[in-house]
């Protein structure tokens, strides 16, 4: 087990965000959080690497035990070394070109050097298939491009997961697939990710394991199938009738 | 009317030597006011409650009254307290004597400026999207090499040209310093043309001076603004 999740909770301003989520995740599983807006989806996914903090709940991660709601800025360093985070408005680094946007994270978070840093910042942009926007600024790429850019700056540093908040959410829908194409080779490749998203062909295509939230709790888990197919609970039937063009019934488990 | 060119001439170039004094008060008073200033401005971002709230009455007095006061005020009791407190301390030490005037003017001037920095620093700092803090803290950088990176170059594009402005005023500001009996540009001009009464031609002279010195300013911020703002660039 490469990362145990138990007992999250969140408030914001004494709403409950998240009531008690557990989520275990394996190497190499990709696991797509799915669920309407306000369900605690992001703020699940952010508290993971402490960019929000949670009020009670435990992660197990490798052979660190960590307790979400009082760590250590020595653990959240730790933690965040270890996983990288890929985010709905890209939040690329305005003032660095696409290269030292990948890597900042080597040379200053890590220690990388500089030649090191730049074949790996230089591969990582390959692969994201960027090979000719290296000294581009961030102003200067489209939004499908920026959202490969922030790719290629998390898959840089080699993380053990990848967190992907509605990455393709900002995105005129003409640029998704070139981002949906880039996780979707990273899936191939072993990449353990968590994905919240909209997409649901990528979550029927690629997901390992897809969880349904709604109001903080986790409504449904389970296979792509189960879910997509075979919807257990009336509020995840719901939310695909609404969301699935084939209006939720769905035959088929390629009902897209 | 007749203008005395000569004397026209003659104290232009006396005048040019005031500017390294004008210059000199201007950039101690930056420098010194720059790191404390932006200190100040993240406290008051950082919403510290005490601290926050001190900052902001600091700030409300520099603005809400006139430098001229602030000039007069500390001039007096500045060297009042420091003779206390130096006879207190039972060290033997002329305050009156021994202290350059220069010393209160680069004093008041650091003072007024530290508030205007503050919030040219604090407006510059909150443009920068929080995201970026974000996802630098995602891949692994501390907040502090957020900030030296990624923050401060942007929120510097930014918070330039206010800078310029702050500048400007304070070459400006700085002929106050007269009031300290400070000899800067227009102290000097003031007191050549007390000698004859040629108040016009040394006014003029004193005035080419300072839109000389004040455009001269301008152009290298402009240049240092362009520089710094490639990234900026061309959109998509």
């Amino acid at each position: 087990m490469l990362m145990q999740i138990k007992n999250v909770r969140k408030q914001f301003n004494g709403v409950d965000v998240l009531k008690n989520v557990n989520v275990d995740v394996q190497k190499g599983d990709v696991i797509v959080i799915l669920g309407p807006s306000g369900s605690g989806k992001t703020t699940f996914l952010r508290c993971l690497n402490f960019l929000e903090q949670a009020d009670e709940g435990t992660m197990q991660f490798d052979t660190l035990h960590l307790d979400l709601s009082h760590t250590s800025s020595s653990d959240i360093a730790k933690v965040r070394k270890k996983t990288a985070f890929v985010f709905q408005n890209y939040n690329l680094f305005a003032n660095k070109t696409a290269l030292e946007n990948v890597t900042l994270g080597l040379t200053a978070g890590r220690h990388v050097g500089k030649s090191e840093a730049l074949a790996i910042g230089r591969q990582a942009l390959d692969k994201v298939g960027l090979s000719d926007r290296y000294d581009y600024y961030p102003a200067q790429l489209s939004g499908g491009q920026q959202q490969r850019v922030g790719i290629a700056r998390a898959i840089a540093v080699k993380p053990d997961v990848i967190l992907f908040d509605e990455p393709t959410s900002a995105l005129d829908p003409e640029l998704i697939g070139e981002v949906l194409r880039v996780m979707k080779k990273l899936a191939e490749e072993g990449t353990t990710m968590i994905v919240v998203t909209h997409e649901m062909k990528f979550a029927q295509d690629v997901a390992t394991h897809v969880i349904f939230m709604d109001g903080g709790v986790i409504v449904e888990e389970g296979a792509a199938e189960d879910i997509f197919v075979h919807p257990k609970h009336d509020r995840t039937k719901m939310f695909l009738k609404r969301i699935l063009p084939c209006g939720g019934i769905c035959e088929e488990y390629e009902c897209r | 009317m007749d203008l005395d060119l000569d004397f026209m001439y003659e104290t232009f170039f006396k005048i040019l030597g005031g500017i390294s004094t004008t210059l000199e008060l201007t950039i101690l008073s930056l420098l010194l006011a720059a790191p404390i200033a932006f200190y100040m401005a993240v406290l008051r971002l950082n919403d510290a409650k005490i601290s926050s709230g001190a900052v902001r009455v600091y700030v409300s007095f520099v603005r809400g009254t006139p430098i001229i006061l602030q000039i007069l005020l500390l001039y007096s009791l500045l060297p009042s307290v420091l003779n206390t407190i130096v006879q207190t301390l039972g060290i033997n030490f002329n305050v009156f004597d021994a202290i350059d005037p220069f010393f209160y003017a680069v004093v008041v001037f650091s003072l007024n400026t530290i508030a205007l920095l503050s919030e040219v620093f604090r407006s510059a700092l909150i443009s920068i999207s929080k995201g970026q803090l974000e996802a630098g803290l995602s891949i692994g950088l501390t907040r502090f090499q957020v900030y030296i990176h990624v923050i401060i170059p942007q929120a510097m594009v930014v918070a330039l040209p206010n800078i310029c402005n702050i500048t400007v005023n304070l070459i400006k500001g700085t002929s106050l310093a007269f009031l300290m009996t400070v000899k800067d540009v227009l102290a000097i001009g003031k007191i050549a043309a007390s000698f004859g009464y040629n108040y016009i031609e040394a006014y003029i002279d004193v005035f080419f001076v300072y839109i000389i010195l004040c455009t001269i300013i301008q152009v290298l911020y402009t240049a240092a603004e362009s520089k710094i703002s490639t990234f900026r660039a061309m959109h998509v």
